[in-house]
């Protein structure tokens, strides 16, 4: 968590204790965004809002029992993924669970030859610098597509880590997972944006 | 020296700066001998640095309206 967060939660504290307005509206403000990006990847564009609402509800009559052995951030967003959690078993839809058996290199693996080199090298971008890669919008779109087409967990943990900056073991206690599980999946996304952007760059197609 | 294969699987923990001593230097070491790493290592680290900037939705106004009016309704319910 960055140090300005830190401080506003500390700011907020006294106020959200007795339930001051103010106080919850900058709260609910400040985190909504983050609380939407992780309802998404568990329980999909459609229901996310209604989650998060349903999270909020939550938020509001436990507040005064928050005991700060994390921070406000992480206690929020393990609510919102308990939320969003319940509301899939409702459904009976649950997470879906992966296997770790094959190695780190994911979609990525048929590049290779048996020694274990590549076959099919990565080839140049035209634009390496994150500034100039932006620039285009489809890719944008495309990268969000991809994103949600990625298993629950890989979706959940990017987005907790390289979208809303969280930190492993944040995101271990939001969800629920070990340390080493979390680092696998993020692993695991990355490689598939990846794949999708180094297609993009050489075919100008998602 | 590593694989060019464990040099895509590691590549997360690299630039996460998550890696030991030892385990970092048998990283760049094959880098300095692998161009092909190189850039698999730089390309994936500029898609990563890109796609960190896209930006999540702001929060509009009538989204905290309604967060109010539902601890409103919880309110009475109970
Ligand atoms: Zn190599």
């Amino acid at each position: 968590m960055t140090e300005s967060l830190a401080q506003l939660e500390a700011e907020l504290m006294p106020g959200l204790a007795e339930r001051d307005e103010k106080s919850f509206n900058r709260l609910v403000q400040t985190y909504y965004g983050s609380m939407l990006g992780l309802a998404r990847t568990i329980v999909g564009e459609a229901i996310a809002d209604e989650v998060v609402q349903e999270a909020w509800v939550s938020i509001y009559r436990a507040l005064p029992k928050f005991e700060g052995r994390s921070s406000l951030k992480t206690w929020i967003l393990r609510i919102t993924a308990n939320e969003a959690k319940t509301r899939l078993r409702k459904e009976s839809r649950t997470i879906s669970l992966e296997q770790f058996d094959n190695g780190g290199e994911g979609i990525l693996a048929n590049r290779f030859n048996n020694q274990g080199a590549w076959q099919a090298p990565p080839g140049a971008w035209h634009e390496e610098s994150p500034e100039t890669l932006l620039i285009n919008t489809e890719m944008g779109d495309c990268i969000e597509h991809t994103l949600h087409h990625l298993p629950d967990l890989q979706q959940a943990v990017f987005a907790l880590k390289d979208l809303d900056g969280n930190s492993f073991e944040a995101i271990c206690n939001i969800l629920d997972i070990s340390s080493s599980n979390a680092r696998v999946l993020l692993h695991r996304a990355r490689v598939s944006l990846f794949g999708k952007i180094e297609h993009f760059q050489e075919t100008g197609e998602c | 020296m590593l694989k060019c294969k464990q040099i895509v699987a590691q590549a997360s923990e690299y630039i996460d700066g998550d890696m030991g001593l030892l385990q970092k230097f048998r990283f760049q070491f094959h880098l300095a001998m692998c161009v092909h790493c190189r850039r698999f290592v730089k390309n994936f680290t500029a898609g990563i640095e890109m796609i960190k900037r896209l930006p999540y939705d702001d929060v509009s106004q009538e989204q905290i309206d309604c967060v109010h009016r539902r601890i409103a309704q919880s309110k009475h319910s109970r």
